[in-house]
């Protein structure tokens, strides 16, 4: 892995002040092309779970992906209770246990490492409840581990496996994954997108892509986790406060550079994300290898990696819809130390853990356009579907770890994976050709065809005359050599 | 999981695939989300590659199953979402009122659908945010003069309120369920019909229609 310069507090500054002035004269660019980009990162800046309450008006009650105003009540008094304390998770006060006894002890949670309960941990919300980003001994040791990848060397992913194992929460606590953030909000969420424009703004001048929808999540993600580790204690004089939150800033965009630069994510997004294509056709060939029974179902569906792992990869599940933060970020250890091998072990382990239930929703369907549209929702957002509550079957914190614990131990070969590059390549180089025959039309086609087929014949009679005539000689050599006896 | 195993749904006439275009935050996924399930989100997350939704409409007694594509707004993601234009029977071009430049680029998006998708499909030209009309920065008159010059089918909307959401899909789906009668009887053959029954996608096009027809010239 190329390893990219700690970006300094300073350094940060002045890209961020030139980034500012660029984006605002891009603003005011009346030109079709010119301020879009900088109007939609704003634009996403107030959807970004992190930076924003969630608000879902429904008509249906009583679904799960939709919001009680009730308890969405109660989560900003939690959140205000929260914020009010000032930056550190340690400050957070239980909350008010007669207002909400589940939501009191998600925020203890942060600071009990072993704690044993999965009750209570996540709202009833799905997407919207993450509002105020989560601060918790996972984050912390995620974050060590984040600056340890950094630090560490870089090919080595057998080492970042046994810091992503010994970082897999089963050995600790069943609830350390499922755990929602209400419990440590740290800042306002206007606060907080004002900190993740800055690092998008800087962003966006330093990526040659510049602004792509799905870098605030990853952004929002280094952001919540680099906070945890910058925080001064409770006591921390105000100035500190600032000072920690520039620290975690710079930390931040030095991690998103090393995400989008030294590992590539960049790459998919550039050129027609012609690498992201070829990435996910690996993936459909490993899920073939991996899962066939769910590769079947899939195919009958025509469901495709791109119409689902797409979002996967690109936000690095950063984006709240597959795994909940807190799991989310063991898969970035790994991918920062291990590269995107990783990454598909994580992909494939969520659709190994899915599997039954893709399964089971298919076999009720009747024909491949109904196993799409049941399947592609599950696949979109899993969570949406899981049960945040409760110990059983479907519950999020099970989900989690053993998606976890899927990935840590599955084998994947680099001579495999190199291989399906290669005959992506291979596939990629055909259908060009298959294009151009296309473009040549019908006669065209059948013209080239007739050459090639021509180019066949001849090798082969060549072939066939120069075995003749090899024959002959080898013959004759014999027949004069028996002469000469 | 059961939201996921209730969608088994009863029989349907025909299946009509739509795609929803426009530029990022113009409100597609909020339009297909009040259309699908009554549902708006203020905070609704930018859309990454594609989104989809169905729902069955009934539209002149036949049962009409619309399987919606929602598709990235950013130019960027264009390259992995012109492949969903294919086999699409509809488009629904989405602008901001309350944004200029989203409506500048319809044009665009306009040649866009035309490069990728089938040349017969459905074209509906939708305003949305009506309810913001004190912001409003395209007026209804340009828009239906834009969509009159292009050949396309207007509407203004409001997915936060929801007014004119069911209106836009039912106009679309008409339209385009008027066309398909129309090669139906044009082909007059109750055969298209029993396919299009069994659950095939239904293709607006010409071709399907000269392949089928007994006269076919494609050897001579």
């Amino acid at each position: 892995m190329q390893e990219l310069p700690v970006c300094s507090k300073e350094e940060f500054d002045s890209v961020l002040k030139a980034s500012v002035a660029d984006a605002e004269e891009r603003s005011s660019d009346a030109t079709p092309s010119g301020g879009s980009w900088v109007s939609t990162l704003e634009q996403d800046l107030l959807r970004t779970p992190g930076c924003v309450e969630g608000t879902v008006f429904g008509q249906l009650p009583g679904r799960r992906r939709r919001l009680d105003l009730e308890s969405a009540a109660l989560d900003e008094g939690a959140a205000a209770a929260a914020c009010s304390v000032g930056g550190s998770p340690a400050a957070v006060s239980p909350g008010d246990d007669s207002a909400s006894s589940g939501r009191a002890e998600g925020a203890e949670r942060p600071f009990t490492a072993t704690a044993g309960t999965s009750e209570g941990g996540v709202p009833s919300v799905d997407q919207s409840d993450d509002d105020c980003e989560s601060i918790d001994i996972e984050a912390v040791l995620a974050r060590e581990q984040l600056e340890a990848a950094m630090r560490a060397d870089a090919g080595d992913a057998a080492a970042l496996r046994e810091q992503g194992s010994t970082s897999l929460p089963g050995a600790e606590s069943a609830s350390s994954l499922d755990r929602s953030p209400e419990g440590g909000a740290a800042r306002a969420p206007e606060q907080q997108a004002a900190r993740l424009r800055s690092i998008l703004l800087v962003g966006a001048q330093t990526f040659s892509v510049g602004y792509v929808q799905g870098m605030n999540h990853l952004a929002m993600m280094l952001l919540s986790t680099c906070d945890v580790g910058a925080a001064p204690g409770p006591s921390g004089s105000a100035a500190a406060v600032a000072e920690a939150s520039d620290d975690a800033m710079a930390l931040a965009f030095t991690l998103l550079r090393q995400i989008m630069g030294g590992r590539g994510l960049e790459s998919l997004l550039a050129r027609e994300m012609l690498q992201l294509k070829a990435l996910l056709f690996q993936l459909d060939a490993l899920v073939h290898d991996q899962l066939p029974r769910l590769a079947k179902v899939l195919d009958e569906a025509d469901l495709r990696p791109a119409m689902y792992a797409g979002a996967w990869v690109l936000t690095l599940f950063a984006s709240h819809r597959v795994l909940p933060p807190g799991a989310a970020v063991v898969v970035w250890d790994a991918f920062l130390a291990g590269g995107w091998t990783e990454a598909y072990r994580a992909v494939l382990a969520v659709l190994g853990e899915l599997e039954p239930v893709l399964l089971a929703v298919a076999s009720t369907a009747q024909d491949g356009d109904e196993v799409m549209e049941a399947l592609l929702p599950v696949l979109q957002s899993p969570r949406a579907y899981l049960d945040p509550d409760s110990r059983g079957l479907w519950s999020e914190g099970v989900f989690c770890h053993r998606v976890l614990a899927r990935a840590c131990s599955m084998r994947l070969r680099h001579s495999h994976l190199r291989a399906l590059a290669s005959a992506h390549a291979g596939a990629m180089a055909k259908r060009d050709e298959l294009d151009s025959l296309k473009a040549r039309g019908i006669r065209g086609a059948v013209q080239a065809r007739l050459r090639a087929a021509r180019a066949r014949f001849r090798r082969a009679s060549n072939a066939v005359r120069n075995r003749r005539a090899a024959a002959a000689a080898g013959g004759a050599g014999a027949s004069s050599a028996s002469g000469a006896t | 999981m059961a939201a996921a195993s209730s969608s088994v749904d009863d029989a349907y006439d025909y299946l009509f695939k739509l795609v929803l275009i426009g530029d990022s935050g113009v409100g597609k996924t909020n339009l297909l989300s009040q259309f699908a399930r009554s549902e708006f989100n203020l905070a609704s997350k930018a859309t990454i590659g594609v989104e989809f939704a169905w729902k069955n409409v009934t539209i002149e007694g036949d049962v009409i199953k619309a399987q919606i594509w929602d598709t990235a707004g950013q130019e960027r993601y264009r390259a992995i979402t012109n492949a969903y234009y294919r086999g699409a029977v509809g488009a629904l071009l989405v602008y901001d009122i309350a944004k200029r430049v989203t409506f500048d680029h319809v044009e665009a998006w306009l040649k866009e659908v035309r490069e990728h998708a089938d040349s017969k499909i459905v074209v509906m030209l939708v305003g949305n945010k009506s309810d913001l009309s004190q912001l409003r920065q395209v007026s209804t008159d340009e828009a239906q003069e834009l969509a009159k010059r292009e050949g396309l089918a207007f509407i203004e909307t409001s997915a936060l309120t929801k007014s004119g959401v069911d209106t836009t899909f039912s106009r679309i789906l008409e339209e385009i369920h008027r066309i398909v009668k129309e090669q139906e009887l044009d082909r007059g053959d109750d055969d298209a019909a029993a396919v299009v029954a069994d659950g095939e996608a239904v293709v607006v096009d010409d071709d399907k229609a000269d392949a089928k027809a007994p006269s076919g010239g494609c050897c001579k």
